[in-house]
């Protein structure tokens, strides 16, 4: 990882108050589900960075995926292209693949989709089919759809208000299609909620899993201990170093 | 022109005035990816414990405008753990180390402080001051005959530098300032954070699980001047600034206010090397200025 000025290449507003933002990292990628700390604009107040999972590597180029939720995503989406932004990266342990015959199921929640468009690429690279389970509030808040389709992702959508896919929770389309068989792994990006019952679920059918999770950071580099996580010992484990993504078993909701 | 950078803190020799705050820096090896920690004056170690501990539940941080209140709870690995897994690299990178240490009693305190007498850490900083902990802590920053008491039997415990971290959340800290001096600290570090609490107004709970943390950062900053530049006057052992410094011009008014040293703490969540930056920056200042060294801006605030 490394903390660097990368120039906006493109900053795309989607529906909803969702933006698709490019930064110049010059990497030649990364592990679906690592982040990084993104600089924003000072203004209003604004102090620390922001952490953001990475979506996909477009050359020399990293997208993120964010919605304005604050002030520091709202500060974020008044920076115009050819501006310039520090970004601290890739940091953190992303998903990891798995040896053996099997489905990979990814399971996201709202923009916990992000990763699974890296992870879409690099499966579709590889000549394997990523089987995602995605689920949101409303239709709008469903992203990346076109490119997933476009990468022959096999997707179960669902919503809370039936506007699109399956009306209900995501973990309730997963458990309804794997009724009869399980995945060799599982991969879920979302809320703590989503995490739990992804993990509730796989658990006890002995289905590997790996989940990704959502803590207010404050560095990014492991020293202000703001982004902890419970582990199945009791012991508070760092989500910026030690995750974002944990083996499914170590944690404790 | 050339700088001289170092400073005397009492019996401890600087090569520059920069320190990374208390709980802003590990324990020096987190941030060696981002530049060479050997190069700051010095580094303090996040706060240690007599066992270790394992924080406050979450949320712990949230940020405010131009600063952040935390409740980590002084999640730590321990003393024994510490000299004998973390203190290595330290040394073997040749850092100056400042041994942050808490303690839930007096006791405690002088236990921890005679561990590390038998280590090669060259100073002990007295944290007396922090917000986010039950037993311990402020209770003992508060009040100066408590501050005074526990300065004395650490003294009687570390034959090198004490530096004792004051905390802000007190009537009169230059009160506390000449207590501590009285019992033999060799320099005052201020200002810890200042308590603080932020509401959630649809749940109407506190933001913060511990309900309520420590503000650091840019916002709290004057405060943290005006208490060096009213403590300066007052005492006869240096001081070291704390408070939301996050360039070089944020750092010369903590030496012209009186301080000898400065610990950037907050900064270095908004950059790993802010440090390592600011200092450049103000070396570079001084140069520029035909300022040939930093302690001659120490205590130079206009009457």
């Amino acid at each position: 990882m490394k903390d660097s000025v990368c120039q906006v290449e493109f900053h795309v507003p989607l529906q909803d108050g969702y933006f698709r933002i490019g930064l110049k990292t010059g990497w030649e990628g990364f592990v679906p589900g690592q982040f990084g700390m993104l600089e924003v604009p000072r203004q209003d107040g604004v102090l620390l960075r922001r952490p953001f999972s990475f979506a996909r590597q477009l050359g020399a180029t990293t997208e993120i995926l964010y919605k304005v939720v604050g002030r520091g995503t709202a500060a974020l989406s008044s920076v115009s292209m050819g501006q310039s932004l520090r970004l601290l990266g890739p940091l953190g342990h992303g998903f990891k693949m798995k040896e053996g015959e099997g489905d990979c199921v990814g399971v996201a929640g709202g923009y916990g989709i992000a990763p699974f468009l890296e992870q879409a690429i690099q499966l579709a690279k590889k000549g394997q089919k990523l089987i995602l389970f995605y689920g949101a509030r409303t239709k709008k808040d469903l992203l990346y759809i076109q490119e997933l389709n476009d990468l022959k992702v096999k997707l179960y959508l669902t919503t809370e208000d039936g506007s699109e896919g399956e009306k209900g929770r995501v973990t309730e389309a997963l458990a309804k299609v794997y009724k009869h068989s399980a995945p060799k792994v599982i991969w879920s990006c979302g809320p703590v909620g989503l995490l739990h019952a992804v993990q509730k679920w796989a658990l006890p059918r002995d289905v590997s899993c790996e989940l990704s999770v959502e803590e207010t950071m404050g560095c990014g580099t492991g020293v202000c201990l703001g982004c902890v996580v419970k582990d199945t010992e009791g012991r508070y484990r760092r989500a910026c170093i030690e995750g974002p993504v944990f083996p499914g078993e170590r944690l404790e909701f | 022109m050339t700088v001289d950078l170092s400073v005397q803190l009492g019996n401890l020799r600087l090569k520059n005035p920069m320190i990374a705050a208390s709980g802003t820096f590990g324990y020096g090896e987190e941030l060696s990816d981002y530049f060479p920690v050997e190069k700051l004056g010095a580094v303090s170690t996040k706060g240690l414990s007599l066992k270790p501990r394992d924080g406050n539940p979450m949320p712990r941080i949230i940020e405010t405008p131009s600063g952040m209140i935390n409740a980590i709870g002084l999640q730590n690995v321990g003393i024994e753990a510490f000299i004998r897994e973390k203190l290595p690299f330290l040394e073997k990178r040749g850092v100056v180390v400042i041994a942050n240490i808490f303690g839930n009693t007096l006791d405690e305190y002088v236990e921890i402080a005679r561990m590390l007498n038998a280590t090669s850490v060259q100073a002990v900083e007295l944290n007396i001051s922090c917000p986010n902990v039950k037993a311990g802590g402020m209770e003992f920053g508060n009040d100066p005959k408590m501050a005074a008491k526990v300065t004395e039997a650490v003294r009687a415990a570390f034959d090198r530098h004490l530096m004792v971290k004051l905390s802000p959340n007190v009537t009169s800290i230059v009160e506390i300032a000449k207590g501590v001096e009285g019992a033999g600290a060799d320099s005052l570090s201020m200002i810890n954070t200042i308590t603080a609490m932020v509401i959630n107004t649809k749940t109407r709970r506190p933001m913060i699980a511990n309900r309520v943390g420590g503000l650091s950062g840019p916002a709290i900053r004057p405060i943290a001047v005006r208490m060096v530049a009213q403590t300066f006057p007052q005492v006869k052992i240096p001081i070291v600034g704390i408070g939301g410094i996050v360039n070089a011009n944020d750092a010369l008014e903590f030496f012209i206010a009186g301080a000898a040293a400065v610990q950037v703490g907050t900064a270095t969540f908004m950059a790993p090397d802010a440090c390592s930056r600011i200092l450049d920056d103000l070396e570079a200042y001084l140069g520029e200025q035909g300022i040939s060294s930093v302690r001659e801006l120490v205590g130079t605030l206009v009457p």
